[in-house]
């Protein structure tokens, strides 16, 4: 009799539960949809968050590795539960570090602004603003960055960090103050 | 990075004792914030306007922020909001995902729960196990007794 085989999976068209029932049967490969699912914007956090795409990596890396280790205990949505296992890593490596400045490029990406002048005002702010954000406390650089940089709603932030709107809302009230006090001088 | 033993205060409470001009000095800084909750030390005692929160918050539309004092604020975060578009585009290097599956473990995950937390199935060999077993203790330690 011929074994049946799996249906091989697609990254449209299967629920990230159903991807897990076949790691967990013992389908590693599979393991492979959720990183290219979710590895983006998880990494652009991590970025945001430390300021260097190597950290930033290996953030993502021991997330990833600690996700599939512990893949069994996912209880809920997936990419809410890795979300907050790369939130800690960033936070932890925050904690851990003390520096004053870290930049990082990102010049591999396609420019859209229309002049080079324009596209060198950007360059400086965006150097400036990793600067001012990375004087921030973890805190309110997390909710900032998930705010303006990833665009998810007081709702969906609530959700995944466990805590209120209106205290995330503070958060963000309190970070946009604070690296407008510090940018205003140079750009308002 | 400096650490501030007085970063639980408010930050008027906390240049409430400092003479103006140190306080100037220290206003002009940028400095460093340790990691924590409490206040930022920012260069002004500048507040935005609750009306730019609301609308950069997605809750007014931009006309209402346009005109008058908040004018100035509205083009310093669609500056801000310009650059940050970029950092929407930055992707996972295309190594990354190699990486990551060449890390993992090769067994499929188990899930590890303490024996605490483990459900107890009573079926019937089990009882009449344990039972045999609970008597054959006791009886046992009852020839032990009678011994001595």
């Amino acid at each position: 009799m011929k074994a049946t085989e799996p249906a091989p999976l697609t990254v449209e068209q299967d629920s990230d539960q159903l991807i897990i029932q076949r790691v967990l049967g013992g389908n590693r490969d599979a393991f492979r949809l959720l990183i290219s699912r979710y590895s983006d914007p998880l990494y652009r956090h991590a970025l945001c968050m430390t300021g260097s795409p190597d950290v930033a990596e290996d953030i993502l890396q021991l997330s990833f590795i600690k996700a599939y280790q512990h893949l069994a205990e996912v209880r809920g949505r997936f990419d809410a539960w890795v979300f907050r296992i790369v939130a800690n890593g960033c936070k932890d490596w925050l904690k851990n570090i003390r520096r004053s400045h870290l930049s990082y490029e990102e010049d591999d990406q396609p420019s859209s602004y229309a002049t080079p002048d324009e596209e060198l005002d950007r360059t400086e702010l965006r150097s400036d603003l990793d600067v001012a954000l990375s004087t921030l406390p973890a805190s309110l650089r997390e909710a900032f960055v998930m705010k303006h940089v990833e665009g998810r709603s007081y709702e969906e932030m609530a959700d995944l960090l466990g805590t209120t709107v209106g205290a995330l809302k503070m958060r963000v009230h309190r970070a946009r103050e604070a690296l407008q006090a510090l940018l205003t001088e140079k750009y308002a | 990075m400096r650490e501030d033993l007085n970063s639980d205060l408010p930050t008027p409470a906390r240049n409430a004792g400092k003479k103006p001009a140190a306080r100037a000095h220290q206003e002009r800084e940028i400095q460093p914030v340790v990691e924590r909750d409490g206040p930022v030390a920012t260069s002004s005692d500048r507040v935005l306007d609750s009306a730019v929160h609301a609308w950069l918050d997605g809750e007014l539309p931009e006309a209402a922020v346009r005109a008058g004092n908040t004018a100035k604020d509205v083009e310093f975060w669609r500056g801000v909001s310009k650059t940050m578009d970029r950092s929407r585009l930055v992707r996972t290097p295309e190594h990354v995902e190699a990486q990551i599956m060449a890390a993992l473990p090769h067994h499929a995950p188990q899930l590890i729960t303490p024996w605490f937390r483990r459900e107890f199935v009573v079926t019937p060999v089990v009882a009449v196990g344990v039972g045999a077993t609970l008597m054959a203790i006791a009886a046992a330690v009852t020839v032990a007794i009678l011994a001595t």
